[in-house]
């Protein structure tokens, strides 16, 4: 191979793989197309180092049979060719003007970023597709924006932070917030929003970035590393996608715009676009009003994820409702009834911009703005205030707490000594009622299923852990079997405490049929019922259901009536929500659940990792990291490095390696570990985040109400009833 | 007379637990180890790899070994088996492969005979697969013969021998041949199973499959050469199998979508058509295919989409799944659970099984490397494949 390439004349490099030869290859081809002189001279400087560089290579290569050359030095070549080929790539994706997904956002979002000034937004996309900060740059240079190394320096630091978004304006209306950095748990905190602002010129400036929905990673989410990635589609490929065919939601979206995730969009048969998720950026009426701060607070917690079961989602947004009305006033010329449902209309745009409504938080808002509406021109300000704000308390009090209380304790009635509850997920409601049953004294085991990428089972398993669930005072012997004879059960050993009628299962998705077996109850909690009786929830319920469903175990689904709804869904694709696609992907080397992020240097938690002894499956290649991290040679150099770098000074080797960013490391591992690290590079190649799933009526066993326990058949029932009330 | 040293032999061999390694030459015991202690150390999961190698195993167990007698060498090959079996007890398709070289051994002995004494028909056969009865020995017939007999009787034997030295080394021959045939046809399988893709996938149709599986890419790669479709892939947390199959069946005419387990059933509805492979087909129809896999089949079941299953004869095991936690394992709880999660770790069972059982009623049609099937074909097939020697498997894990 080395011996051809030390023939093959310029261009070429010997130590190159076979794409990268080529494509250096195919650098003369290029550079006659770039308009911008200044790009070609510097590509050319570009070539002329190389082929310094290449010449003693080969020399070195003459001198000794084997290439002697360093790691740095290689590292030092890989650098310049990967700069040498940039400006080259980027020139392809700007003349092709490739519409699809990030391509075409990024070009929007990187014009932003160049006017802005901050860089940041231009980085954000790039990096999405191709990752790091050399394709970053490269975008950059592709469109004629050459920035100053500041800029750079800034996006750098922001990048270490791991607190950035997209500009300065709202990297400070985040700090200003006061977002934890760190969420707990969730891998999918991301932030799904756009803070919107009547002084925020910053978005009036993002002309075209009208439909564009800007992702801005805080932890977890982060690949590439840094600054999150641009989702959403050019506004043209937008319209013309809604002009085939406009969505809207009855009730949710007040002015009629379209919130929900498309998944036309996503799944392939039914659009050739990426999965993403596109909201609109509300407009019109929204003028001349500005966004409350408690609203403004709860909708971008909620973006996070922060805020994101269905009754906490409700209740934050009936507090922050509170808290709005009493600081609204009545201008002399119009009536409260008018005036503030006007203006509520704007708030919640703001909150359906940021994530879209549940059906509960939907109902809850239906119910405030009749409320409003109800409100009797005649009576005064303030006491229509007391009035409205007592009548929030109230439905908060009725509908959702006092609700949970009533369904926790008849649902606890449901459990028995003995009982396997299989749960799934984190539902509040179903937490409080096992509580609640094990504070009547009943003593049973509990399973939680759970499913990646938001893993918040594992918030119920501590929730219960916390609760003295995992009660080990009585843990089984572990039978004497060998582990590997035939006749080994694998049931009972290993897992001490299962057979005992307390204590804590936690199981991924995929063992739920090994595991259902064992229930003798399906607790689930709902976001929703509809009218024909369906049950949309996280996604993965349904196939519990399912799964209960065919071993003939009752499922018991918890769920208060505010959430029931008057429409009807058939099936889940119809209508959902999709998630951040990168949460997809799995660290590297390490088979968990989170991707990676920027502020754990990979190199180093997966030295600290593989210190902990694996069962006897260490020896498997796949499931052991110490077997990874020796094939890979991308990884030995950042391990060094990392290596040198705790031990200050200690290089392990004479020269000092080459200056890599933190960034490329990470994607070097990536890409040598998460076989869909660039997944985006891949046209025939998408990964889609379904959030919800509609569960069909007959899995549901029983409803567990504050009315009572119901069928599914009788929600029409109810809902009727309720209408009536209101 | 003529059948006098086989039982003898045989009879001790099969009586005495005492059978040892050294019955083998070095060109056996150390492949032998060595595989050993690779299946033990878990470091061959591959299905095929495994059959394969436990096939070349025994070819080199037949040529290289000691023996005589057909019997004595079923006895071999099953002493073998034992061993292999004991170090990764759960490991079905070594029960399958030495199954069915047994049954190859059995039929070859029988065609061998077949064409060598088509005279000696009245006598008793002396096919090893049928036991000699009563305790018949050679020594005792041969004590009790005179003395003027003796030359006689030793002409006899000798030409005797000559002759059975003969048709042994005949029949070893033929045996390995076929054998090499087996190996051969097993490496040829995925692409066998492959040429029937295009029965089977229409173009645009959206398919949905899981887990790594090479049979299924070769299937759905060999398909996308004339038609075009989409494939969705459950991604198999924690193993991500379904990452690395995404990624290997990416290409122009396929578009991939990578869903997260738990989204099957919301996007089953839009799906044609589930092809799954699976680790080993039981006796019943049913399989033993990586976790997840039931669910997928009862979501396909619930929307009445058809289940297709794509597996080589060679995973075609002659068990029934009785008792279905047999076949399965429990593997680390650190990728369910992470050991980071460090309070939890303490306080928690985490359960993760490698593999599910799917009940035959789920699965629509077995695509083998012969064609398509229905589960409940399945005991024909067997027959076929295995015949007596399914024996081997019943009883492997009765002591």
């Amino acid at each position: 191979m080395s011996d051809n390439k030390s023939t093959i004349s310029v261009p070429d490099i010997p130590q190159a793989g076979g794409a990268t030869a080529g494509d250096s290859k195919e650098n003369p081809h290029t550079a006659p197309q770039t308009a911008d002189s200044a790009a070609a001279k510097k590509e050319k400087e570009e070539r002329r180092r190389l082929k310094e560089a290449e010449l003693k290579l080969k020399g070195i290569d003459i001198g000794s049979k084997k290439p002697q050359m360093t790691k740095a030095e290689r590292r030092a070549l890989q650098e310049k060719q990967r700069a040498a080929k940039q400006p080259k790539q980027g020139k392809q994706q700007q003349s092709s003007g490739v519409g699809a997904g990030v391509g075409a956002s990024v070009g929007s979002g990187a014009g932003v970023g160049a006017s802005v000034g901050a860089g940041v937004g231009a980085g954000t996309g790039a990096g999405s597709s191709s990752g790091g900060r050399d394709s970053r740059d490269q975008r950059q240079e592709a469109n004629g924006q050459q920035h100053v190394a500041t800029a750079h320096g800034k996006d750098a630091k922001i990048n270490m932070d791991n607190r950035v978004v997209l500009d300065d304006k709202r990297m400070h209306l985040y700090l200003h917030l006061d977002l934890p950095q760190h969420p707990p748990t969730s891998a999918s905190a991301l932030f799904y929003g756009y803070p919107l602002d009547n002084n925020d010129t910053a978005a009036a400036e993002h002309g075209t970035g009208d439909v564009g929905l800007f992702v801005a990673g805080i932890k977890n989410a982060a690949f590439p590393p840094g600054p999150q990635v641009v989702v959403g589609m050019p506004k043209e490929d937008y319209v013309a996608a809604e002009a085939k065919e406009p969505v809207t939601v009855k009730g949710v979206s007040p002015s009629g715009v379209p919130v929900v995730a498309k998944l036309r969009d996503a799944i392939p048969p039914f659009s050739s676009e990426p999965g993403h998720r596109t909201i609109v950026k509300p407009t019109g009426n929204l003028l001349g009003i500005s966004i409350h701060p408690r609203i403004k607070e709860v909708g971008l917690r909620m973006a996070a994820m922060e805020i994101a079961s269905s009754n906490a989602r409700t209740i934050a947004a009936l507090n922050a409702f509170i808290d709005f009305i009493n600081d609204y006033n009545t201008p002399s010329d119009t009536v409260l009834n008018r005036n503030l449902t006007w203006h509520l209309s704007a708030q919640l745009n703001f909150l359906v911009y940021q994530r879209p409504m549940c059906i509960g938080m939907g109902n809850a808002i239906r119910w405030l703005k009749n409320e409003i509406a109800k409100t009797s021109a005649s009576i005064q300000d303030g006491e229509a205030k007391i009035k409205l704000t007592s009548a929030i308390h109230d439905y908060i009090k009725e509908r959702i707490t006092a609700a949970g209380d009533v369904i926790a304790e008849a649902g606890a009635q449901k459990i028995q000594d003995g009982d396997v509850v299989l749960t799934y997920g984190a539902s509040s409601t179903v937490q409080r009622l096992l509580i609640a049953a094990r504070d009547m004294g009943r003593r049973f085991r509990v399973v939680v299923i759970d499913s990646r990428p938001e893993n918040d089972g594992r918030k119920l398993v501590r929730e219960l852990v916390e609760a003295g669930f995992s009660d080990l005072s009585s843990g089984a012997a572990p039978s004497d079997t060998p582990y590997d004879s035939p006749t080994h059960d694998i049931r009972s050993s290993g897992r001490g405490r299962s057979t005992v009628n307390n204590g804590i299962t936690y199981a991924p998705i995929t063992a739920l049929s090994f595991i259902m077996r064992e229930a003798s109850k399906v607790f689930l909690g709902a976001e929703a019922f509809f009218a024909n009786g369906s049950m949309l929830s996280r996604s993965g319920t349904a196939i519990v259901a399912l799964a209960a469903r065919s071993y003939h175990v009752p499922v018991i689904v918890s769920c208060e009536t505010y959430k029931f709804s008057e429409r009807i869904q058939l099936d889940a694709v119809v209508n959902n929500e999709l998630g951040f696609p990168d949460t997809l992907m799995y660290k590297a080397g390490i088979p968990d659940a989170e991707p990676v992020g920027p502020q754990s240097d990979p190199a180093l938690s997966e030295m600290e990792y593989s210190a902990y002894a694996r069962d006897r499956y260490s020896a498997h290649p796949r499931w052991n990291n110490r077997s990874a991290l020796a094939n890979s040679s991308a990884i030995e150099s950042s391990t060094t490095s990392a290596a040198s770098a705790l031990k200050k000074g200690k290089s392990a080797r004479s020269v000092a390696p080459v200056e890599t960013t933190r960034e490329t490391k990470t994607l070097k591992h990536l890409n040598t570990q998460c076989s869909l690290s660039n997944w985006r590079s891949d046209r025939s190649l998408r990964l889609v985040n379904i959030t919800q799933d509609v569960t069909p009526p007959e899995f549901v066993s029983v409803i567990i109400t504050e009315v009572g326990m119901i069928p599914t058949t009788s929600i029409p029932v109810v809902l009727r009833e309720y209408k009536n009330q209101i | 007379m003529e059948t006098a040293t086989s039982p003898l032999q045989s009879a001790l061999q099969s009586t005495s637990p005492t059978l040892s390694f050294s019955s083998f030459s070095r060109d056996v015991t150390v492949p032998l180890e060595n595989f050993i202690v690779q299946l033990r150390r878990g470091q061959i999961t591959e299905a095929k790899d495994i059959a394969k190698r436990t096939a070349v195993l025994m070819r080199q167990v037949v040529a290289n070994s000691r023996w005589d007698d057909v019997l004595a060498l079923v006895n071999l090959l099953k002493f073998v088996g034992k061993k292999l079996v004991a170090a990764q007890p759960r490991e079905l398709l070594i029960v399958n492969i030495v199954c069915r070289i047994i049954h190859i051994v059995n039929e070859e002995t029988s065609s061998v005979e077949l064409i060598e004494d088509p005279s000696k028909k009245s006598a008793t056969p002396k096919s090893a697969t049928s036991p000699v009865k009563g305790t018949e020995t050679p020594m005792m017939g041969l004590g009790q013969s005179g003395a003027f007999m003796a030359q006689n009787l030793g002409e006899q034997l000798t030409s005797t021998l000559k002759k059975r030295t003969m048709d042994m080394f005949r029949l070893k021959s033929s045996i390995i041949q076929e054998i090499t045939e087996y190996i051969e046809e097993l490496e040829g399988t995925e692409d066998d199973i492959a040429d029937k893709a295009l029965e089977h996938i229409h173009s645009n149709e959206i398919i949905l499959t899981c887990g790594r599986s090479r049979t299924v890419e070769k299937f759905l790669r060999t398909a996308a050469r004339k038609r075009k479709f989409h494939v969705i892939v459950t991604e198999c947390a924690p193993m991500y199998d379904g990452h690395e199959q995404a990624k290997a069946l990416a290409c122009p005419n396929i578009e991939v979508v990578v869903i997260p387990d738990s989204a099957v059933f919301a996007i089953m509805s839009r799906v044609n058509k589930v092809i799954l492979g699976t680790r080993v087909v039981m006796a019943n129809g049913g399989l033993i295919a990586t976790s997840g896999t039931h669910m997928i089949a009862a979501a396909a079941r619930h929307h009445s989409t058809q289940v297709v299953v794509c597996a080589g004869q060679y995973k075609h095991s002659p068990s029934f799944p009785f008792d279905d936690d047999r076949f399965n394992t429990l593997v680390s709880p650190d990728a369910v659970l992470p050991y980071r999660e460090g309070d939890l770790v303490g306080a928690v069972d985490v359960a993760y099984p490698r593999y599910d059982y799917v009940p035959p009623e789920l699965v629509d049609v077995l695509v083998d490397n012969t064609g398509g099937h229905l589960p409940s074909y399945l005991y024909r097939l067997l027959q076929e494949n295995y015949d007596s020697a399914k024996d081997f498997a019943w009883t492997i894990h009765d002591q």
